[in-house]
């Protein structure tokens, strides 16, 4: 087997999230759910943050997806207040005592105007928040 | 007895002879030895082919298809007659009529072929057949979302037996599971309906060609089956499915049907069957689920529930043993935390009961329970029952409480009893999970989570309060109680 050497270090959010969120035909571009956010994992648990504080972080989500997201407008933009309560999100202490989250909502930012790439960033902390649920358990083994 | 149904779950006079079963699965807990098939395999073919069904089979033999068609059409009055046969009463004849006269000629005789070679004479006709007219009322109001195919699958799953077993008789899927299937289908966002149509079309198949053997019909249903028995979930997603959905991703219950009809993708259809259902569908030879604790017995109703209404579960169940009483599987994990969370303690087959503190569960937190782990994929809410409440006769409250379990088995809702020992202590729960003939010489099917054993046991019987409703053992019981 082959293992190909990746330096984590070099993949920060400001890189991988140059294309977007999605690709062309509007599913999850590679890596989003996987490399990257483990990348992002990693990186959060060399600064400490916590599963808990990403988990709430997720549910702010929700609860933005339960107000604003529906079928009818589920590939469209978001409307005047989806846009104002993510702004809150961005805000929210889970963001702010993060040097990663705020790096990561500052690459991010440009591309959240619809749907599919708010979704594909939440796709991307659902998925680092469980890796690095696995994270913080070996790193203690 | 007060809210309590007996000592759930305590051993009856046949107990010892049933726990000697357990026990002997304990001997030999690698392979649960299935016993030799039945001389008359369980096989259930298509009996008509539409020419619909025709143009999805490549592979059959095209010329003996066709000869087949251009047999002479059954007529419409010997069609109804024969309806009205099969037990529906006048006003759904003229329902049938209605539905009927509504169509061209061309899709009336395509229909009349379907329900005379997939549904009349079958076991269960007069449920296929309430199945059809439900289902043609629902396609009227959406007839982009819910096909003519899909109307004719549903019905078939209804209606064509599981096995030719009699405990087999009844078919895949129950009359409220294909509505709530169709009308799920109907209500799902577009993307999600999309690769459901896409899965249903792939039935049969692998890299396009149909596989020898395979019943894509069965397999059809069953994730029909599957819908319905996720019907909030892909009706109302979530917010997480949601943010799936807006990347062209399915949600969750979408993703687990999928993959459940990649698993079973050109498997035969006695084993689709037997991976469908923790019941002794083949008859006979006990090999049914068993409860791995003294009184586990509401807790594995609990899962026998479930699994009838999603055979997601019920496959996930067939990974390990269901005849077993190995109290060290995921099966029996469940089962544990099914009777504890709800007050109950577990206490396994293999050891001694007497003096172990073996408790089951009271009928207030096994309607709970039931509620919790089972309502959500049966579509159904528990509410229990004491049939010796009210006025009247003790023989007239059970006759009463029979004729509601009859009515929801019609249905395809499968009921969990409370059954009291006469003449000692204690009860048991089983679950009833169909009925057959009428009158006094009406029969219910019952399962016995002590045994894996499926049988028939006499109305009149049950209405005397001393039923025989295990053929293991001697002991007879007097049913107290029934989820409605």
């Amino acid at each position: 087997m082959n293992a190909q050497a990746i330096d984590l270090e070099l993949l920060r959010p400001q890189v991988y999230l140059k294309d977007g969120f999605v690709d062309e035909e509007g599913g999850l571009r590679d890596g989003i759910s996987g490399l990257y956010s483990l990348a992002l994992a990693y990186d959060l648990m060399k600064e400490g943050t916590t599963v808990e504080s990403l988990k709430s972080l997720i549910d702010e989500f929700k609860a933005l997806a339960d107000s604003g997201l529906h079928e009818e407008n589920s590939h469209g933009l978001l409307d005047g207040n989806s846009f104002q309560q993510l702004g809150k999100i961005m805000n929210s202490p889970a963001v702010m005592n993060s040097k990663m989250l705020k790096d990561l909502f500052h690459a991010a930012l440009p591309l959240l105007k619809d749907w599919p790439n708010v979704a594909g960033l939440v796709l991307h902390l659902d998925r680092a928040m469980k890796q690095l649920a696995l994270l913080e358990v070996t790193s203690k083994q | 007895m007060g809210g309590k149904v007996g000592n759930v779950g305590s051993s009856p006079a046949g107990a010892s002879q049933a726990t000697q079963v357990n026990n002997n699965q304990q001997q030999q807990p690698a392979t649960t030895q299935k016993p030799a098939e039945p001389a008359e395999k369980p096989v259930v073919k298509a009996d008509a082919q539409t020419e619909a069904d025709l143009k999805s089979e490549k592979g059959m033999e095209g010329a003996a298809r066709q000869a087949q068609l251009q047999q002479a059409a059954p007529n419409m009055p010997d069609t109804l007659d024969a309806a009205k046969k099969a037990g529906l009463k006048k006003d759904e004849v003229q329902n049938l009529e209605h539905h009927l006269n509504k169509m061209t000629p061309k899709e009336r005789e395509q229909e009349l072929r379907f329900l005379n070679g997939n549904v009349l004479g079958k076991p269960c006709a007069d449920r296929g057949l309430r199945t059809y007219n439900e289902l043609q009322q629902l396609k009227a109001l959406n007839p982009s979302r819910l096909s003519g195919e899909t109307v004719r699958t549903l019905t078939r799953g209804v209606a064509e037996p599981r096995t030719n077993a009699s405990q087999g008789r009844e078919g895949i899927m129950g009359q409220q599971q294909a509505v709530d299937a169709a009308k799920t289908m109907m209500r799902m966002p577009q993307g999600e309906f999309d690769r459901l149509k896409t899965t249903l079309a792939q039935a049969g198949q692998k890299d396009g060609k149909p596989v020898p053997g395979a019943d894509p019909y069965a397999e059809r249903a069953l994730i029909l089956k599957s819908v319905a028995a996720r019907d909030d979930e892909l009706q109302s997603p979530n917010a997480t499915d949601r943010y799936l959905q807006s990347v062209n991703k399915p949600g969750k219950s979408m993703e687990e049907i999928q993959k459940y009809a990649d698993e079973i993708r050109g498997t035969p259809r006695e084993k689709l069957i037997a991976q469908s259902t923790v019941l002794d569908a083949d008859g006979g030879n006990p090999s049914g689920m068993l409860q791995r604790y003294h009184d586990s017995c509401a807790p594995t109703v609990s899962q026998m529930a479930r699994a009838e209404a999603d055979p997601i579960y019920a496959k996930k169940l067939h990974e390990e043993a269901v005849y077993s009483g190995d109290p060290d599987t995921s099966i029996a994990k469940e089962q544990k935390q099914l009777l504890e969370d709800h007050g109950g303690k577990a206490v396994p087959v293999t050891q001694e009961s007497k003096g172990s503190g073996s408790l089951g569960l009271d009928t207030a937190p096994m309607e709970k329970m039931l509620n919790e782990h089972a309502g959500p994929a049966t579509n159904h809410t528990y509410k229990a029952t004491e049939v010796d409440s009210g006025i009247g006769a003790p023989d007239m409250k059970r006759k009463v409480a029979l004729n509601k379990i009859e009515e929801r088995l019609k249905s395809g809702v499968d009921v969990p009893v409370g059954v009291k020992w006469n003449n000692q202590p204690g009860g048991h729960i089983f679950l009833m999970s169909d009925v057959r003939g009428r009158g006094p010489s009406q029969e219910f099917l019952v399962t016995n989570p002590k045994t894996g054993e499926s049988s028939w046991v006499k109305r009149h019987e049950i209405e005397t309060g001393n039923a025989k409703f295990s053929p293991t053992g001697d002991a007879t019981g007097d049913l107290n109680m029934y989820m409605q």
